[in-house]
């Protein structure tokens, strides 16, 4: 028998990787080779590994909650909490929150049926993930994720400012609470405040409607405006 | 900024730039205005995010997203490096994957050898434009008993070096039986050819691999 021959016989990446995508079925041939093989088994664990550094979308929680700092303080404002899930051993650690939350609207008597919209904005520094506390500056290099609560709203679109007005960068579905907007923005290096504007709506809104009810911070049962401002620190500058 | 050309450098989807956000703008089409480079970025974030209509339900892509991606970061590592063009390679590999509508496919063997085909032709192509790739940057470690790691780095010096000069259905061969470790008949299976073919690719490269060897010891 060759080596090539004798090598054909061991465990291939491919093999690996099935097994792994398939969620790693007990009681196979495979996983028996794995408790057994040291080499296999790092392997596995590098691709653990390599999920693990990637943005999961934390599974639901609640835990602390600021306010925007820029958003007018209403009455009936309540502290929501949110929890930042643990992204346990990925290191994917600390988490800065900007929870934004405010009340339903009193004067046109809209009640929240399950309470009030909220948007939280992640920042990903140094190999470490928190939760944005409302006044912080980002910083060049900083990766920033959304995670939204529609709480009864059916559509999220992520806007930003342009020569032309906002426009709009994103719209999905919402998604579930407390999954993170399946895409980060990296922060550049150029001077001067970020803007985003984050609009969870009942229906899709066109590109007019959205730019008003950006321009107007609109908060009501149809639609729920909720717009970040983030200073930023350039070094040098 | 304005005649840049966004590309998605991340596995995390980065978006283009509008108002001096989001920002990896690292590659610049001179023929293209920013809005059209606008809006090719967000038709492929459209692509990655959901269906033309988002508001239309449909498969969940970030499921097969989660649960292949790890495999295929690793194989372009193993073959890139930790470089940007691997990442780009990813991102390019499930983009295609979405438009092709596999995702949906249950069998992950069958996803996974189609990720593995397209993959690898990508690598290829990222293999001949840069001629060379550091050797510095491609671990050789966590690598499963399948992969035999002398003839991995041996065959991996042998790409590199002549990407241009090898047919790329030989090199798709070699990346997946020596350095990927690869039965023969899996690789057939995944590059869809007899084994017979990729016996005969097999025995060419390690005839080029011989003669390289032969060249740089003498």
């Amino acid at each position: 028998m060759t080596p090539m021959e004798q090598r054909e016989r061991d465990v291939s990446t491919f093999e690996l990787d099935v097994h792994w995508a398939s969620g790693r079925p007990r009681g196979t041939p495979l996983e028996a080779h794995v408790v057994e093989c040291e080499r296999c088994r790092a392997y596995l664990v590098g691709l653990d590994a390599i999920a693990a550094a990637a943005p999961a979308p934390p599974s639901a929680l609640p835990v602390h909650v600021n306010a925007e700092p820029r958003l007018a303080p209403r009455a009936s404002r309540s502290p929501r909490a949110w929890a930042l899930p643990v992204l346990g051993a990925m290191a994917l650690a600390a988490s800065v929150v900007l929870l934004v939350r405010t009340a339903s609207r009193p004067s046109n008597g809209y009640v929240a049926m399950k309470g009030t919209p909220s948007v939280e904005l992640l920042i990903h520094r140094d190999q470490a993930t928190g939760v944005w506390d409302g006044r912080s500056p980002v910083h060049p290099g900083d990766s920033l994720a959304l995670r939204v609560a529609c709480e009864g709203l059916h559509v999220v679109a992520v806007a930003s400012p342009g020569p032309a007005g906002w426009g709009r960068l994103s719209e999905t579905p919402c998604p579930t609470s407390g999954v993170a907007l399946p895409f980060t923005l990296l922060v550049d290096d150029q001077p001067g405040d970020e803007q985003l504007a984050v609009v969870l709506s009942q229906d899709r809104l066109d590109d007019a409607w959205l730019s008003t009810a950006i321009g107007r911070t609109e908060r009501d049962g149809e639609v729920w405006v909720v717009r970040l401002v983030l200073p930023k620190t350039v070094p040098g500058q | 900024m304005d005649a840049a050309e966004p590309q998605i450098r991340t596995p995390e989807f980065f978006w283009p730039d509008r108002a001096r956000l989001a920002v990896f703008m690292v590659e610049r089409a001179e023929s293209a205005s920013a809005k059209e480079a606008r809006r090719r970025l967000e038709a492929r974030i459209t692509c990655l995010l959901g269906p033309t209509d988002p508001l239309t339900p449909a498969f969940d892509f970030s499921v097969a997203y989660t649960r292949y991606r790890p495999p295929i970061r690793a194989k372009c590592q193993r073959l890139l490096g930790a470089s940007h063009s691997a990442e780009d390679v990813v991102q390019e590999t499930f983009i295609r994957l979405w438009k092709s509508g596999l995702g949906e496919e249950a069998d992950p063997r069958t996803v996974m050898a189609w990720l593995y085909r397209t993959c690898t032709r990508l690598a290829i192509d990222v293999l001949r434009e840069r001629k060379r790739i550091d050797p510095r940057e491609v671990a050789d470690d966590d690598v499963p008993c399948g992969v035999d790691l002398a003839a991995s780095t041996a065959a991996r010096a042998v790409i590199n070096k002549l990407a241009t000069a090898v047919p790329e259905e030989e090199l798709a061969v070699a990346i997946l039986c020596r350095v990927d470790g690869l039965a023969q008949p899996e690789a057939a299976a995944v590059l869809d050819v007899s084994e017979r073919t990729v016996r005969r690719m097999l025995e060419r490269f390690d005839e080029r691999t011989e003669s390289l060897r032969k060249e740089l010891s003498s």
